[in-house]
């Protein structure tokens, strides 16, 4: 009896697992990394009115010494998405979005409006929140054609290195989004160039009205403006002239900021605690020259910088800072608006800026 | 109606914290903020805190429901309207069980497809997972609590991790100003956003195979404060990590936000963040469909085995029927509406009735 029993759990198990195996080899989808092209970079440009897409690709080949053809995809169409259908159109593999790291397009294409790109992005759950924006100066196909002489993912670790250690405030496709959904912010998206010498800088940032790129700030005024937005601790630096004419060159190292927000005489005050390293000149310097004088020096060249570009900023009512985020957060009935209209343009900016100097290297 | 199940069905009390946070987990976890965002804006948080006060107090109604000889919702109606009457009333609750465990599994399909599969049938996924919940719930009350216990706490591990990374992101400005709600949109915020912490009134059946009713209420309280704090947590992250028009146009924020975890060795967290979910939804598929199947044993004595395969048949073909996202979310609301009128005023209705019931039987007693 309890054999007869034994062979049916037997030969239901198998039933089991043989069904099972049946569904579980129905369920894979094979993809072999050498029969994907994997885009690493889209570019954008705007030509007669038909968005020009192209794609670049990294080429698996058996020897880094053998030279090889490497070419971008390009295309035409009426919408960001439809770049994609030509891009497939030309190659023998399938096309995979999932390690996009870095989507450029013209500065042309950006004074027409990247909502449509953004809604894009977002909707596809296969690109990560980790991708960068960026803004070339030249075309984006010119961008990318030059960047096929470099290794892959080359222009996005530039552009992250500089966002980390450089001068650039931190951006990705996430903090874009979040700047383009939020009520009382606009958005701002890092520049990128080619120089004479062919090599890619990044320049700056592009600051958006709305869906449109409004106004663009130079290095320096990037700095600014990554002191105004970012958090964490970073490693940009700064040069200077002091009043008896010495060039210096400092290095904030860290960052804590405050602000506050006055409702009814529309005053912001910005409060920085900013550590530094003296980098340059350092050891012509004297002890007591540095803790006075010195400091007092950056303090009021800081909070110049700060202020001139805040009023820049005012004076183009565009505004990547935030302060319409703050006054919303402080106010119960703010209107998004009545506050970029009637408020923003009469906005009085405070800044504290309190520096220490740390260190000013190993020399003495 | 045999009242007193065996003593090798019914488990241990504190089995309970776990079968009550595995019946809440669901699909609601990924996707819930779109709503609470488009009708409570940056009080998102306080109307989850309120709708989990309100769930325990409507979990101290079901404890007196349950008391004394009717220990479960079948004997309960069979009290209070009759045979009849009272049979319709409880096939009712279990069309309702089902369909919520319909919307669950069909929620699921829908999140692999957009991620993950997008050119995988529904039919092939859905299948495997049938046999699976099949294999579970054809092992009964106990099998079933153990993978409740086993996967109870998955969301939490899984949370415990990820949830780390968005904080490089928050602006906890987002949460400003505090208490900035008008009434009518919090009363619209919770009752379209209640539906996250539904599941746990499965308890009105599985209450009779708990070794002793009474005393499991304390660990039942303490899942419910578990769930409330999870669900807070993951509300204020998200609300601080997004801005409000983001959380607005994406289907499932708490997914987006996985998105930006990078590590060296895995660069898209956020696949394994979605098949790890398998684990958290297949519990309360299983207590739902085991509740339906209770259901019908009690009123009618069908056996599970039959029962069991004819709902998860009837999963089945919603599943296939429901053959994209709009038709989802059309049944989606019906399923929360459902979900709301029978958690918040039937429930109550009930108890209402069985107090007065009560009070005219004493007065009755004492009278005569």
């Amino acid at each position: 009896m309890t054999s007869i029993m034994n062979k049916n759990n037997l030969c239901r198990r198998f039933v089991g697992i043989f069904f099972i195996c049946i569904f579980i080899s129905g369920c894979s989808r094979t993809t072999i990394i050498d029969d994907v092209k994997i885009i690493q970079s889209l570019g954008y440009d705007l030509e007669n009115n038909k968005i020009k897409g192209t794609a670049s690709y990294p080429v698996y080949v058996e020897s880094m010494q053998e030279s090889h053809p490497r070419k971008l995809f390009t295309s035409e169409s009426n919408t960001t998405t439809g770049v994609y259908t030509s891009f497939s159109n030309q190659t023998a593999h399938r096309i995979d979005m999932s390690q996009l790291g870095s989507v450029f397009f013209s500065e042309n294409f950006a004074k027409n409006g990247i909502s449509d790109l953004i809604g894009n992005l977002n909707s596809d759950p296969n690109i990560s929140s980790n991708s960068t924006l960026i803004i070339s100066s030249k075309s984006a196909s010119d961008l990318l054609e030059e960047s096929m002489n470099y290794p892959p993912y080359f222009l996005s670790s530039v552009l992250d290195q500089s966002m980390r250690n450089g001068n650039i405030p931190l951006s990705n496709l996430h903090t874009v989004s979040y700047q383009y959904y939020s009520e009382g912010q606009d958005m701002y998206i890092p520049k990128m160039d080619i120089n004479e010498k062919g090599l890619f800088v990044s320049e700056g940032v592009g600051v958006f009205k709305d869906e449109k790129l409004a106004l663009s700030l130079n290095n320096k005024e990037s700095l600014m403006l990554k002191i105004l937005v970012d958090k964490l601790g970073f490693n940009s630096t700064y040069e200077f002239t002091t009043s008896d004419n010495k060039q210096l060159l400092i290095k904030i190292v860290s960052n804590n900021k405050n602000s506050h927000v006055q409702i009814n005489n529309s005053e912001v005050t910005y409060k920085f605690k900013l550590k530094v390293y003296l980098k340059e000149q350092a050891s012509k310097l004297s002890v007591a020259n540095i803790n006075n004088k010195l400091t007092k020096e950056i303090e009021t060249n800081i909070r110049t910088e700060l202020t001139n570009l805040l009023e820049k900023l005012k004076k183009e009512n565009v505004d990547p800072v935030g302060v319409g985020e703050l006054f919303r957060g402080a106010q119960r009935d703010w209107k998004r608006y009545e506050f970029y209209e009637r408020v923003y343009p009469n906005i009085k900016f405070n800044i504290k800026a309190n520096v220490n100097i740390v260190n000013t290297g190993a020399a003495k | 109606m045999q009242n007193e199940p065996k003593e090798s069905y019914v488990v241990s009390n504190f089995f309970i914290f776990f079968i009550m946070i595995s019946s809440i987990n669901g699909t609601g976890l990924l996707g819930f903020q779109n709503i609470l965002a488009k009708n409570a804006k940056q009080d998102g948080w306080i109307v989850v805190l309120s709708i989990g006060i309100s769930i325990l107090l409507i979990l101290w109604l079901i404890y007196k429901i349950l008391q004394a000889e009717s220990n479960d919702i079948m004997a309960v109606h069979n009290d209070i309207f009759g045979k009849f009457t009272g049979s319709v009333l409880s096939v009712i609750i279990s069309i309702y069980f089902l369909s919520a465990s319909i919307f669950v599994f069909r929620t699921y399909l829908e999140i692999v497809r957009v991620w993950a599969f997008p050119s995988v049938s529904v039919i092939e996924l859905g299948v495997l997972m049938l046999l699976i919940i099949y294999y579970i719930v054809s092992g009964g009350f106990r099998v079933v609590t153990g993978i409740c216990f086993l996967f109870a706490l998955i969301p939490s591990i899984l949370f415990l991790f990820s949830l780390f990374f968005p904080l490089k992101f928050v602006h906890l400005n987002n949460l400003s100003p505090i208490l900035n709600i008008s009434f009518p949109d919090f009363i619209k915020g919770f009752k379209e956003s209640s539906p996250i912490f539904f599941g746990f009134e499965t308890l009105l059946i599985y209450f009779p195979l708990l070794k002793n009713g009474e005393s499991s209420k304390k660990w039942a309280s303490y899942a419910i404060i578990y769930t409330i704090f999870l669900f807070t947590i993951v509300t204020l992250i998200s609300f601080t990590y997004f801005s409000i028009g983001q959380l607005i146009n994406s289907k499932w924020p708490t997914l987006e936000m996985i998105k930006i975890i990078e590590l060296p060795f895995v660069e898209r967290f956020d696949f394994i963040f979605v098949f790890s979910w398998l684990a958290v939804i297949i519990p309360t598929i299983c207590l739902h469909i085991w509740s339906v199947c209770r259901i019908y044993k009690r009123l009618f004595d069908i056996k599970p085995r039959i029962s069991l395969v004819i709902s998860l048949g009837i999963v089945f073909l919603s599943t296939v029927g429901i053959d994209n996202y709009f038709k989802l979310e059309m049944f989606n609301k019906y399923v929360y509406a459902a979900g709301f009128y029978f958690v918040y005023f039937y429930i109550p209705l009930i108890f209402v009735i069985k107090i007065g019931r009560n009070m005219m039987k004493n007065r009755l007693r004492n009278g005569g």
